[in-house]
């Protein structure tokens, strides 16, 4: 990417905050695909939790920090399809028409910045594992990021968590039953419908598990938290890791 | 009352659009005929072809006649005995029933009976058994076609009817056969 | 069975998830047939939009080319009037036997209990309606009324109530028990109640669809048919049936097309046809700049199919007319207290949006009510102080930052049997990760340094 490109790291706050590595992760990412990528420390969170509760008084100062923090950027880049989705798809009500047109034009998430700004043909990697994607839903029904089952024309021309994942050498995606059913997360209903919640994440484990899957993988932290944070208390093998950790050098 | 209620539908949230035009790009089979015997299929029916002249020999030739006690037919020239009733319920006990189709849809093994012709409508619905005979140039492609050729001008009654009556309502298994006719057979009459 | 009672009962759970995706599985196989199915669900989005846009009027020509065609039309401004003027019809004409078929527009008016108060026995022929009227217990899928119960439950039923074998459960001789028994109520009958599918303004007609023929007998029988509706089920043209005839069966069960597609224009010959047109509070969607698409709806039940959480809790659970995404816009609009927080039982997964055949923006609209309880401040939207005060805190980074740190090493040092344990609900079923020493900000920091 051109020197004069100047391009902002978007973080959710709980990858901030709890997975840490996801961020290096996608920092030495973009940096390996030449991108030199700015970490504007002003910013917290996007304001999705409160936005998902209804609390849109709440959320408008933080939709007006995000402007002020990132307006300036050419790209902004988010390892996250709900906090993208947020920021592209829910801002209407926060700010003008005109900024707000100008910031959603370049705010990416990390997989559709890859395929469709950088154009990424080849990643560098070898990753010899048997590997679950699951499908986020506001990556895969907001962004359309890939082919959501549900609709019969193309959404989209490639599938851009997966393309990017069969790049990488050894890896084996494997095919799941229900291709892209919610995992149950879905914000404050994780713990407001706690078993509904539960009992829908149990099911996409048990389709992984037996896709044969050792790895489970995906765009948004948040769905991948609650997986494995299932799948830690029934001691089952998964391990969890976001597209980022796969995909980063 | 019907002013309180246009009274308050004062004010439409909706934004006004033009009504649509559709249709001429829509689904196109290389074989009507053929589609619509294979969706008749699908919906639990069947559906023969058979010449003009050699109609009523084929429908003499079906086990459901052999089987059936009471027959009515409205089909001119289909050699069963025909019998007006009184009321809608006489036909209660009829075993097979056969009447006339007008229309064809190819794309979902439908026809259309208009019952103008039908002393009561019910016949369909009481009988046992069911056959209906199309002219197999009355077939379209799909269902926009269909409604080129219906017209609703007068007070009557007509309906689409895709195969025998159905219902999977008891754990999602399929029973052909619930309230209505337990099957139906379409034939398609080929003329010169 | 309550959402707690299903979801507690992990194989019934698992059992009625099956056979609810096996649903969305063959509309996904009907709707891939249709090459144009993208284009037919837009039609009928946009067809939709304009007849709403000008609904009086198409009411009123509705009004007008029925009653040429000899039906008498009767306007209900809410579910008390709608019985008033289906009992007072029954009344008139000394009825005392009503059969009926699909109708949750008379579900939502409670038309049963009160015709029944009043001595009329009123029996519900689709084959689902029936078993949970026996059963009774409201249905629980606006297609699928029985989809709850197993085969066992129902041969119990009808051994009970039918006098079938004890412990038949083979659905096809079960069915062929409710044929015969209904048949004597079809023929008994002195008149038949219909809901409407689709009410066509431009013909006065009326379209009823069923896979059973039930409510075609139980109108060519009895001389007197009504007919109820909501005022939003009109079309504008007799041709505007190909686009709908089209997507409703696909979506609801995967069929082509129902068996009956009935077009009523008038009544039998000597006999009488009664269009008994319902608002009960749809004027307030009608005028709702966030939900007036929820009028669109042809109830087809697609979305409670593909929802994730319909599938697992059952539609019980609802304590709705109409359960699922659609019961979940439309119930609050019924009754905003008692429905607050069904907005709130949704992962906001998007599928129902995606299958809806006339692409009402489901998913949004549940955002969109939550909003609207936080403004009422009702059920979930009633939210506590420490909201407030976590969104404020987010304003700062420097807070954020700290207020990260403080969460970190309290959670840190705090032994796990307590922090992974069913205290808090995150913890009854999952372990939180592992608590990082750093946050990102700290990391990046660091090497940048370096």
């Amino acid at each position: 990417m051109a020197a004069n490109v100047k391009v902002a790291l978007f973080l959710p706050c709980y990858i901030d905050q709890l997975y840490p590595k996801v961020g290096m992760a996608t920092v030495r990412l973009l940096e390996h695909y030449d991108v030199s990528v700015d970490f504007p420390t002003e910013q917290t969170c996007c304001g999705q939790p409160f936005s998902n509760m209804g609390c849109v008084d709440e959320v408008k100062p933080l939709a007006e920090k995000f402007l002020k923090v990132f307006g300036e950027y050419d790209y902004v880049v988010c390892p996250s399809g709900s906090c993208t989705s947020m920021v592209r798809k829910h801002y209407e009500e926060y700010i003008e028409a005109e900024p707000l047109e100008n910031l959603t034009r370049k705010v990416y998430e990390l997989c559709e910045f890859m395929t469709d700004v950088l154009k990424v043909d080849h990643i560098d990697k070898s990753f010899p594992h048997k590997v679950g994607v699951h499908q986020s839903c506001h990556g895969l029904r907001e962004l359309r990021l890939g082919q959501s089952s549900e609709i019969n024309a193309p959404t989209t021309s490639v599938d851009k968590v997966g393309s990017l994942l069969s790049m990488v050498k050894d890896i084996e995606l494997m095919p799941l039953n229900r291709a892209d059913e919610c995992c149950g997360f879905g914000g404050t209903f994780a713990v407001k419908e706690e078993k509904i919640s539960c009992q829908m994440g149990h099911d996409r484990l048990n389709d992984h598990e037996e896709a044969g899957a050792e790895i489970i993988t995906g765009a948004d932290m948040s769905c991948l938290m609650h997986l494995d944070g299932l799948s830690r208390r029934k001691k089952k093998a998964f391990k969890v890791m976001h597209v980022a950790e796969i995909l980063a050098p | 009352m019907k002013e309180d209620i246009l009274k308050r539908l004062k004010q439409s949230a909706v934004k006004e659009i033009p009504l649509p035009e559709y249709g001429e790009n829509w689904i196109h089979y290389e074989d009507k005929a053929q589609q619509f015997a294979s969706m008749m299929e699908v919906v639990g029916g069947q559906a023969q072809c058979v010449r003009a002249e050699e109609l009523a020999e084929k429908i003499k030739e079906q086990e459901l006649i052999k089987e059936s006690r009471k027959v009515i037919s409205l089909v001119p020239g289909s050699a069963v005995l025909d019998e007006i009733l009184s009321r809608p319920h006489d036909y209660e006990d009829v075993d097979l029933a056969i009447a006339e189709a007008q229309w064809g849809v190819a794309e979902n093994g439908a026809v259309w009976v208009d019952c103008q012709s039908l002393p009561f409508r019910s016949i369909l619905f009481l009988s046992q058994h069911l056959i209906l005979v199309l002219k197999k140039n009355a077939l379209v492609h799909h269902m926009a076609e269909a409604y080129d050729k219906l017209k609703f001008e007068k007070q009557g009654f007509g309906l689409f009817i895709s195969g025998p009556s159905k219902t999977a309502d008891i754990e999602q298994a399929l029973v052909i056969g619930a309230h209505g006719p337990r099957s139906l057979i379409v034939f398609l009459v080929e003329e010169d | 069975m309550t959402a707690t009672q299903l979801i507690g009962d992990t194989e019934r759970v698992k059992w009625h998830d099956k056979a609810l995706w096996a649903v969305r599985s063959k509309r996904d196989t009907a709707s891939a047939g249709i090459p144009e199915w993208e284009e037919l669900r837009e039609l009928a989005a946009q067809i939709k939009q304009h007849t709403l846009s000008k609904l009086p009027d198409y009411l009123q020509q509705f009004e007008e080319q029925a009653a040429k065609m000899g039906a008498v039309v009767h306007w209900a401004s809410n579910a008390e009037e709608h019985n008033v003027i289906v009992h007072r019809i029954l009344e008139e004409n000394k009825v005392r036997y009503v059969v009926k078929s699909k109708s949750m527009l008379t579900e939502e008016c409670g038309l049963n209990p009160y015709l029944e108060k009043r001595n009329i026995e009123i029996t519900d022929t689709d084959l689902g309606e029936r078993i949970v009227q026996l059963a009774e217990e409201p249905p629980s899928h606006i297609v699928l009324p029985a989809i709850h119960m197993k085969k066992e439950d129902i041969g119990e039923l009808f051994h009970t109530h039918l006098g079938t074998p004890k412990g038949l459960n083979d659905a096809k001789q079960l069915t062929e028990a409710a044929r015969q028994d209904l048949r004597k109520k079809f023929l008994q009958a002195d008149a038949g109640i219909t809901g409407v599918n689709f009410a066509i303004a431009e013909t006065g007609g009326l379209v009823v669809c069923t896979n059973e023929g039930n409510a075609d007998l139980g109108t060519a029988l009895p001389p007197i048919h009504i007919a109820c509706m909501g005022m939003e089920k009109l079309l504008p043209r007799a041709k505007d049936l190909s686009v709908f005839l089209r997507l409703l069966a696909r979506s609801a069960t995967g069929q082509p097309i129902t068996t009956y597609s009935s077009h009523f224009h008038g009544p039998r010959t000597n006999n009488q046809l009664h269009i008994v047109i319902v608002d009960n509070g749809r004027y307030r969607l009608f005028e709702s700049k966030e939900f007036s698409r929820a009028l669109s709806c042809i109830r087809c039940g697609a979305c409670m199919n593909t929802c994730p959480v319909y599938r697992r809790t059952g539609g019980h659970s609802y304590h709705a007319t109409i359960p699922g995404p659609i019961g979940s816009i439309l119930s609050p609009n019924q009754d905003g207290e008692a429905y607050a927080s069904l907005p709130y039982r949704s992962s906001l997964c998007g599928s129902c949006t995606d299958v809806c055949p006339v692409k009402i923006n489901l998913h949004e609209q549940l955002l969109l009510w939550r909003r609207e309880m936080v403004k009422r401040r009702r059920g979930p939207g009633n939210v506590g102080v420490v909201v407030k005060l976590v969104a404020w805190g987010m304003k700062s980074e420097k807070l954020f930052a700290f207020g990260g740190y403080v969460a970190r090493t309290i959670m840190r040092l705090t032994p796990s049997f307590i922090l992974n344990s069913g205290l808090h609900p995150w913890g009854k079923q999952r372990d939180l990760p592992e608590i990082p020493k750093e946050s990102f900000r700290k990391m990046y920091q660091k090497r940048n340094k370096q």
